[in-house]
Order: structure tokens, then C-alpha cells, then sequence
């Protein structure tokens, strides 16, 4: 392996999609090895259809590159989150058309549902672990508003009707989730900084 | 509503959870609260983590995905070159590359006779140069928002008139690209704001923009996560509203017209 190559692999983010839209195949190479895996977990336990989760993912590293080379805002400010946000938008969107579609939604539901059964694997120490750790340690009702937020795309009002709860206690319940999530990941990030010290 | 209302509930925007209406009133406080857009921000970086939540996964035919992903990359022909294309996500950028490349030009033109008498001129020649890129890269990238699979346009009209405004949405890059050519300036104080509108729903806002003094404008949009959220929108409407933006339209449409698909 070269100097160059794995000066590559271990380059950020930002710097590979540089060189990506420079032309630099293996740097989007090395950023879709970072991130497909969390991408196609995230779509198949949405969609739970392993062809329509492998299209999402496809969509969204289309959409990340177009993004990009175009200059438009991303909604997330990292590539690691801009990528997930967009992999989960498409995952809602396909979501609701399938609900909007009977037929296919039933067709859908009969196919494995949300955990789907292609080949798992989880990375111990990673950020998996921080956010699991997390929504563990959350209250049961904070967890479910969070999740049928997140995975459902379920507004205020219906977590409020789903939970019985008022819609600004959900609200609440968000917040403080969500804090939850930004005092542990600021945390793993100053324990990978004081390692590499 | 109170600035603490809106920082707590900037978690729910962050998510997409709010709904149509606390979303427009959210966004009209956005655009003048940094403390909220910040933690819009983190938050938005928070949810980007919560993909983690589920076991990673592998695609089955994940060679071929991979292959076809890089393939994408490959195809995308940046607006810019290289050295001056915008920062990537991830780092901090102060305006999107239209809107540099816009000032640049203002820039260049309006301090040319001063540097004319300092400078030599091979260094007039640089700055022309990137003068001309940078209105050349402005171009382009208001040139390709108008192309794609799948973008629509609106023509604003006053009833039984000419249309005055079109509109285009480029969906692939959730952008609106506004062109309007007879819209008489807005007084001190007050701009245009774009209305999306579904049947039965509250409007939500698209954004705002200025007409000069001969009625003209060409402004690109970032389109909000509300409208894409909204589904199908059936029609576009143009407000006068106080400088800002508001979060509900404060007078009947001036302009209203259809979306179509452009064929």
C-alpha cells in the first residue's frame, strides 16, 4: 500500500468528497466503504426490502455528489450526517408511497419486515455503541417520541395521539433526547481526541 | 411565541417533526436567530447519528452498488473548478458560489477605474479573469438549475393577465430558480415572499426575495424541507410581506399560478 493511499484512507471526510468531485474515484470509493453499511442498515430497517433499501442508498451517494459539485446547502453540516439525513428522507418518502400504494405496501410487509435478512455486523467501540448506550438510557416515552420521529417521520401531533401525550411534552421529550445524544457524542469525540493525544 | 419556545423545539424541526404551521413560524424565526440556527445545527448533526441506531447492514449485491455509486461521482460535473469550489459539507461556508461569484463581479466592477491607475496589467488581466470565470460559474449554475429529470414550473399571473413571474423547481437539487420580469420593487421594508400551495393546507413559505427598479429579479431558493415534506403542491402564490418574510401570507396572493411539469 502507498504513501498516497493511505494517506487517502485516513483522510476526513470533507477532504474525500473534495477529491471525489475532483474526479478522484477512490476517494468516493473510500467514502461510500465509511458509510453504505450504516446507509443500507438504516434504509433496510426503514423499508425493510433489501432491493428497495440498495436503491436508496444508490439514490442518496447520487444525491450527496450532485449536492456537492453543485454548492446547494446540505441539511447536515457533516458528510456523515448529511449522507444518513438523505438515506432517511428517501427511506420516509418510499415510506409513504408505499402507503399511499395498498397493494405494494402489503406486498412490501409480507417481505421480511423492518430487520430484513441480509448479513449484519456491528463495530464494538464505534458509534453505534454511544447511540444504542443512549437511547437505552433514555426514559421508555422520550425513546418511542424519538424513534417515531425519526424512523417513521411521524410529526408532533401524531407522536402526541400515538403516545397520549400533549404535543408540547413530546416536544420535551425531544429535546431532552436529542441532548442526550449531543452530550454523548461530544463526549466519545473528546475521549477519541484525548487517545490520539 | 418566545425565543425559548422556538430553541425547544428546535430538536422537532431538526427531526422534520414539526408541522406545517409551527414549521413556517419556525423558519420566520430562523432567518433572524443565530442562537436557534445554531442549534439547529447540532441538532441536525445529533439526527445524522441516529442512523446508528439500527445494525449496519450489507447489501447483497454490494459490489455492483458500490461500482455504480462511484460511477455517479464520476458523472457529476462540478460547476466550479477545483480551487475555487466551495468548501465541502463539513466546513464552514459563508454563501453558496452563485452568490460570490455575484458579489465578485459587483466587486470587480464597481472598484475597476481605481485599480486600473494602481495596478499593472498583468494583474487587471487575473482579475478579469476571475472575474469572467466567476460570472461564467454564476451562469452555469443558475443554467443547470433550470435543467433535469424532474423540475417544474410555475407562471404567476394576476387573473386573466400575461404571467409577470416563473418559478422553476429543480427537485434534484431542491432548488427554486425565480425569474420575474414586471414586479414593481418592494417599498422600504418589505419584500416578496413565495408561497407552495396545497388544497385544504395552511401555505408554506418558499422564501423571499427583491425585485430592482425595473421590475426584475433571477434569485435561486434553497427549497425548505417543509415544502419537499408537503408532498404534492398544487399551486405557487406571491405575497408583499414585511422585510424578513412572515409566517403566513398577511394579504391575498398578488400572483398565483399552477406548477406544471416542464417536458
Amino acid at each position: 500500500m502507498g504513501a498516497k493511499h493511505r494517506s487517502a484512507v485516513g483522510a476526513s471526510d470533507s477532504a474525500l468528497l473534495n477529491r471525489a468531485m475532483a474526479g478522484d474515484g477512490r476517494a468516493a470509493g473510500l467514502l461510500f466503504d465509511r458509510y453504505s453499511r450504516v446507509s443500507y442498515g438504516l434504509a433496510l430497517a426503514m423499508l425493510g426490502d433489501e432491493t428497495e433499501a440498495q436503491h436508496v442508498v444508490s439514490e442518496s451517494f447520487a444525491e450527496l455528489w450532485r449536492e456537492a459539485a453543485y454548492g446547494v446547502p446540505a441539511d447536515a453540516g457533516t458528510v456523515e450526517a448529511a449522507i444518513s439525513m438523505i438515506v432517511r428522507r428517501r427511506a420516509l418518502r418510499s415510506q409513504r408511497t408505499r402507503r399511499s400504494d395498498p397493494v405494494r405496501g402489503e406486498l412490501q410487509q409480507s417481505s421480511g419486515g423492518p430487520q430484513g435478512t441480509a448479513g449484519r455486523f456491528t463495530s464494538p467501540g464505534s458509534s453505534r455503541d454511544v447511540v444504542v448506550g443512549v437511547l437505552e438510557g433514555l426514559p421508555l416515552m422520550q425513546r418511542r417520541a424519538l424513534e417515531l420521529a425519526y424512523f417513521r417521520g411521524l410529526a408532533i401531533r401524531e407522536i402526541a395521539t400515538e403516545i397520549r401525550e400533549p404535543e408540547q411534552v413530546v416536544i420535551s421529550y425531544l429535546r431532552s433526547a436529542m441532548d442526550a445524544l449531543k452530550r454523548a457524542s461530544a463526549m466519545q469525540a473528546h475521549s477519541h481526541a484525548a487517545a490520539g493525544r | 411565541m418566545t425565543h425559548e419556545t422556538y430553541l425547544e423545539s428546535a430538536a422537532a424541526y431538526a427531526l422534520g417533526a414539526l408541522d406545517e404551521r409551527d414549521r413556517g413560524a419556525f423558519e420566520a424565526h430562523l432567518a433572524e436567530c443565530a442562537e436557534c440556527r445554531s442549534a439547529v445545527a447540532e441538532y441536525r448533526n445529533v439526527a445524522g447519528l441516529l442512523a446508528y441506531a439500527v445494525p449496519n447492514g450489507r447489501p447483497a449485491d454490494g459490489e455492483a452498488l458500490r461500482r455504480r455509486v462511484i460511477q455517479e461521482a464520476a458523472n457529476v460535473r462540478p460547476l466550479t473548478s477545483a480551487a475555487s469550489r466551495r468548501p465541502a459539507m463539513g466546513q464552514r461556508r459563508s454563501s453558496i458560489p452563485w452568490l460570490a461569484a455575484a458579489a465578485c463581479l459587483l466587486v470587480a466592477g464597481l472598484s475597476g477605474v481605481a485599480w486600473r491607475r494602481a495596478r499593472s496589467d498583468a494583474e487587471l488581466l487575473g482579475l478579469d479573469l476571475a472575474a469572467a470565470r466567476a460570472g461564467l460559474a454564476s451562469r452555469d449554475s443558475t443554467i443547470a438549475a433550470f435543467f433535469g429529470p424532474e423540475v417544474h414550473v410555475v407562471s404567476l399571473s394576476e387573473a386573466e393577465q400575461k404571467p409577470k413571474m416563473r418559478v422553476y423547481w429543480n427537485h434534484t437539487r431542491n432548488l427554486f430558480i425565480v425569474t420575474a420580469f414586471n414586479v414593481p420593487r418592494a417599498p422600504e421594508g418589505k419584500t416578496y415572499q413565495l408561497w407552495a400551495m396545497v388544497k385544504g393546507k395552511a401555505p408554506i413559505s418558499m422564501g423571499t426575495f427583491k425585485t430592482d427598479s425595473s421590475g426584475r429579479a433571477t434569485a435561486l431558493l434553497q427549497v425548505a424541507s417543509s415544502v419537499i415534506d408537503a408532498g404534492h403542491i398544487d399551486d405557487c402564490a406571491l405575497t408583499m410581506e414585511p422585510e424578513g418574510g412572515s409566517a403566513q401570507p398577511t394579504e391575498s396572493p398578488r400572483l398565483i399560478g399552477s406548477w406544471r411539469h416542464v417536458d
